[in-house]
């Protein structure tokens, strides 16, 4: 009753715009949360737990279009009871009252389909033609970095690298479709040296469309996930698609992560790996992990690079090797590599470690795959704490591979043997929760129904000591 | 789930305290475990009791909505049924609505509440509370008291003088000469039975020893005068416990130039600072103290022994914090004065030894349980035939 009574509330447009917002203003999500919340019965108040409604521009004409609508259809619902052109004015305003919410959604569905369609995609179609003219013509080093996940890190990671000998422009934030390049590439001056363009798969031909519009000169592919499954059939699909960057650079010029099994399945059997041992030709050695950073020797027959670093995990390995052995292809100086590889931070959510009252929350939260979730986890057992916290509420975009996905979680986790385990009360718990007590999790379990107020109540929970990692964020309409 | 009633204002100097202590330190985490139902008891400074969900909000306390609020709500009134019930007027339809409390929470600083009244009126609505009962209250609320009990056990104790109001009114010249020859210069002047730091005066000579006395005398009918310690170190230990103890940090509050260590220095020097420090959490919630004490390893086990030595003594059950004075030089620790309801439960330093504030109310809570559980298999009532022979 809560949730249907919900769905007549004066913040009805509210919520639906909050929502059309989270989802960038894809009908498709859109409409897959609305069918996802009447199902599992949820009142629309629920929507907004993790953040606000941001009032922009196209915010406000599209809250100002939703009540307009509904005054309108009101009005003239009533206006045809009026005129006797309906039998019972009541009878037409209950009508016009049960449809309120369905006419809304569908309103706002149609309304960002034809924006979508008329105006959004032929405008990303000239900027995408304008931008391969502006990269055809630029004469940087052009590097792609793709993979299902790690891409930011190992971006970030060859940005501040490379900084230190070249003049660099890269990608902002995690900013990866070609909208977004396409963008970046307007605000080239022509002078950069280095650009680094992150390559976002989210459906098939993705990277081809980049690739073509881009022409890298090396790619890096930093491991391969079942991500994105909503969109592509199955993993094998998602592969083709990152191994599509091949039509498009040299073999000698592509690094691949060696430490993606899933990855390592399908790639040609010459391809150049980079692990947490080695890369092409040189070796990792001495490496040393803490809660302020790592360290570790890079050497081969010629030279030694002594890598210091403020990232955490010993996954971190591969791609700061990757990128300290790009940058000697670039020729960049051994002391260039390493005063750049010393400035290599943790950046906002991405195993990014603060400090309240004594206890070290690790802020994993943009952390959205498996492997990734697998290296907290061995980040967490190899750090000392007074107690071992893990809060993750699982992956989303799983797909069809979600129960085996949230399987092989909650195996990792039973593993790991964390003091304490926070799972988010959502449609994965399950899965997570039942494969760690089958796999002997003794650990203290807790689920919470709102991660909001758990993230922002942590000062009550933690003491000093306490390391608490924390994965993946689940977006409102995922819930 | 079990419902904690948390208690806290009440008539006292430390009203406002008692609200931060209670909305920050006790109800929050105590809802953040999920495993009680807190219900907020606010005692206004005029002494009337309300109960209400809106009372755990500050904003109520700093904007003044209290006030019209108080106008507004009923006032609660309490059952004594084998335990205590809430029980107030929902203003409608002339019903009532009633709460049966499995536990209580006090968290009213000061007089009318941390001196054991409270815990009077909780005992003998046989309902287990948290922290210290009656007798261990009302003797640490007395520093002559709890010195005197201190120095029963052998714990040193800076030398003292104390008196009551009548006592030095009718021997005034008498009481100030017994001062001089029995004390040394500096001397601390304090009201017997206040907390946070009010009517205290430090004297260097003998022209400020009156006016320290009538200051003290204004606040309480019973002043206590201590030599003061030197080379100083000021150090507090919180304790938890009730037969098997276990101590936090000793911390070392920073003292000012004056080396009185008063209300607005404890509580007003925070907000900018205070309890926003990241990092190591060495540092008091209001930003003016070191944690663990800069002492040597010899004084810092010393510190946290006489705590637990004098929290023993006087009988101190669930949460207290021992305040001590140290001898640096002499390497002599002396009991100051016992705090039996700390402010905001000291949960800043019980965080930074590795208790969280939920873990920290939750053991509390334990704690007050299993002592009112051992107290049900005792005998206080029996059968005679004493009625008969009238």
């Amino acid at each position: 009753m809560k949730s249907l009574l919900s769905f007549y509330s004066i913040k009805l447009p509210f919520y639906f715009v909050y929502m059309l917002q989270q989802v960038e203003y894809e009908p498709a999500k859109f409409s897959e949360w609305l069918v996802r919340l009447v199902r599992k019965n949820q009142p629309v108040s629920t929507t907004m737990i993790r953040k606000q409604l941001v009032m922009t521009k196209r915010t406000r004409l599209v809250l100002f279009v939703s009540y307009f609508y509904l005054l309108a259809t009101l009005s003239i619902t009533l206006y045809l009871s009026l005129i006797g052109r309906v039998d019972s004015w009541i009878f037409s305003i209950l009508i016009w009252i049960f449809l309120v919410p369905l006419l809304l959604a569908s309103f706002l569905y149609f309304l960002t389909l034809f924006a979508f369609k008329f105006v959004v995609e032929p405008e990303q179609s000239r900027l995408t033609i304008e931008a391969e003219k502006i990269f055809a013509a630029h004469k940087g080093v052009k590097i792609a970095v793709l993979g299902s996940y790690g891409k930011t890190t190992m971006k970030e990671i060859l940005n501040t690298v490379l900084s230190e000998g070249k003049n660099v422009a890269t990608t902002p934030g995690n900013l990866n479709v070609s909208v977004s390049h396409a963008r970046f590439a307007k605000k080239l001056s022509g002078q950069e040296e280095v650009l680094i363009v992150e390559f976002g798969e989210g459906k098939p031909g993705d990277i081809t469309r980049m690739a073509k519009m881009l022409h890298p000169d090396y790619a890096i592919i930093t491991g391969l996930a079942p991500n994105h499954l909503d969109y592509y059939p199955d993993i094998k699909s998602i592969a083709e698609d990152i191994l599509d960057i091949y039509k498009f650079v040299s073999p000698e010029n592509i690094f691949a992560s060696g430490e993606s099994a899933m990855l390592k399945e399908y790639l040609p059997r010459t391809s150049q790996l980079f692990t947490t041992k080695s890369t092409l030709d040189w070796r990792v050695n001495d490496v040393e992990n803490s809660i302020d950073g790592l360290s570790f020797l890079l050497e081969n027959s010629n030279s030694k690079i002594n890598i210091r670093s403020g990232l955490l995990g010993t996954h971190q390995v591969a791609p700061l090797s990757c990128a300290a052995v790009l940058a000697t292809k670039l020729g960049i100086t051994t002391k260039e590599i390493e005063t750049g590889a010393s400035k290599t931070v943790p950046h906002e959510h991405r195993m990014y470690p603060r400090f309240v009252h004594g206890a070290c929350l690790i802020d994993d939260t943009y952390n959205g795959n498996l492997e990734g979730l697998k290296a907290g986890l061995k980040l967490l057992s190899e750090i000392d704490g007074r107690r071992k916290w893990y809060v993750t509420p699982g992956l989303v975009d799983q797909g069809s591979e979600t129960e085996r996905v949230h399987q092989e979680l909650g195996v990792s986790i039973a593993e790991t043997s964390p003091d304490i385990v926070v799972l988010m009360d959502n449609s994965v718990r399950p899965i997570i929760e039942k494969t760690m007590l089958e796999h002997g999790y003794a650990g203290e379990l807790r689920v919470e129904a709102n991660p909001l107020e758990f993230y922002t109540q942590l000062e009550h929970v933690v003491a000093a000591g306490d390391i608490v990692m924390m994965q993946n964020d689940w977006t409102d309409n995922y819930n | 789930m079990k419902t904690i009633a948390v208690i806290f204002g009440s008539r006292s100097a430390e009203h406002d305290i008692s609200i931060i202590t209670a909305l920050s330190a006790i109800i929050k985490p105590l809802e953040l475990t999920k495993k009680y139902k807190v219900e907020a008891v606010y005692i206004a400074k005029d002494g009337s009791w309300f109960w209400d969900d809106k009372l755990k909000d500050i904003k109520l306390y700093q904007t003044g909505e209290i006030d019209e609020f108080m106008r507004k709500s009923p006032k609660v009134q309490i059952q004594f049924d084998r335990g205590l019930t809430l029980v107030k007027s929902s203003q409608f339809a002339g019903r009532k609505l009633y709460k049966k409390i499995d536990v209580v929470f006090p968290a009213t600083h000061g007089t009318h509440g941390e001196d054991g009244e409270l815990m009077g009126l909780l005992e003998m609505a046989n309902v287990p509370y948290v922290g210290c009962d009656v007798p261990s209250s009302a003797i640490s609320m007395d520093k002559v008291l709890s010195k005197l009990i201190a120095e029963a056990y052998k714990i040193p104790t800076p030398k003292m003088q104390f008196f009551t109001k009548s006592d030095y009114s009718n021997n005034m010249d008498s009481w100030n000469k017994a001062i001089l020859s029995n004390l040394k210069m500096p001397l601390f002047v304090k009201p017997a039975r206040l907390g946070s730091s009010i009517g205290i005066t430090k004297v260097e000579n003998e022209r400020e020893l009156a006016n320290a006395i009538e200051v003290a005398l204004h606040y309480d009918d019973k002043a206590i005068v201590e030599e003061a310690v030197r080379n100083l170190v000021e150090v507090t230990v919180p304790v938890m416990g009730n037969d098997e103890l276990t101590t936090a940090m000793a911390e070392q509050p920073i003292s000012p130039d004056d080396g009185v260590f008063d209300f607005d220095t404890k509580y007003m020097n925070q907000g900018k600072n205070g309890g926003k420090k990241m990092g190591t959490g060495k540092s008091g919630a209001q930003g003016y103290s070191k944690m663990p004490a800069q002492i040597s390893n010899d004084l810092y086990a010393k510190s946290l022994e006489t705590a637990r030595n004098v929290y023993r003594a006087v009988g101190c059950k669930g949460i207290a914090r021992i305040d001590l004075l140290i001898d640096e030089k002499a390497g002599v620790v002396y009991f100051n004065e016992i705090n039996p309801l700390p402010g905001s439960l000291y949960s800043h330093n019980w965080r930074a030894s590795g208790v969280s504030n939920v873990d920290l109310v939750t053991k509390l809570v334990d704690l007050a349980e299993k002592r009112w559980t051992e107290k049900q298999s005792l005998t206080t009532t029996f059968s005679t035939n004493f009625l008969k022979q009238f």
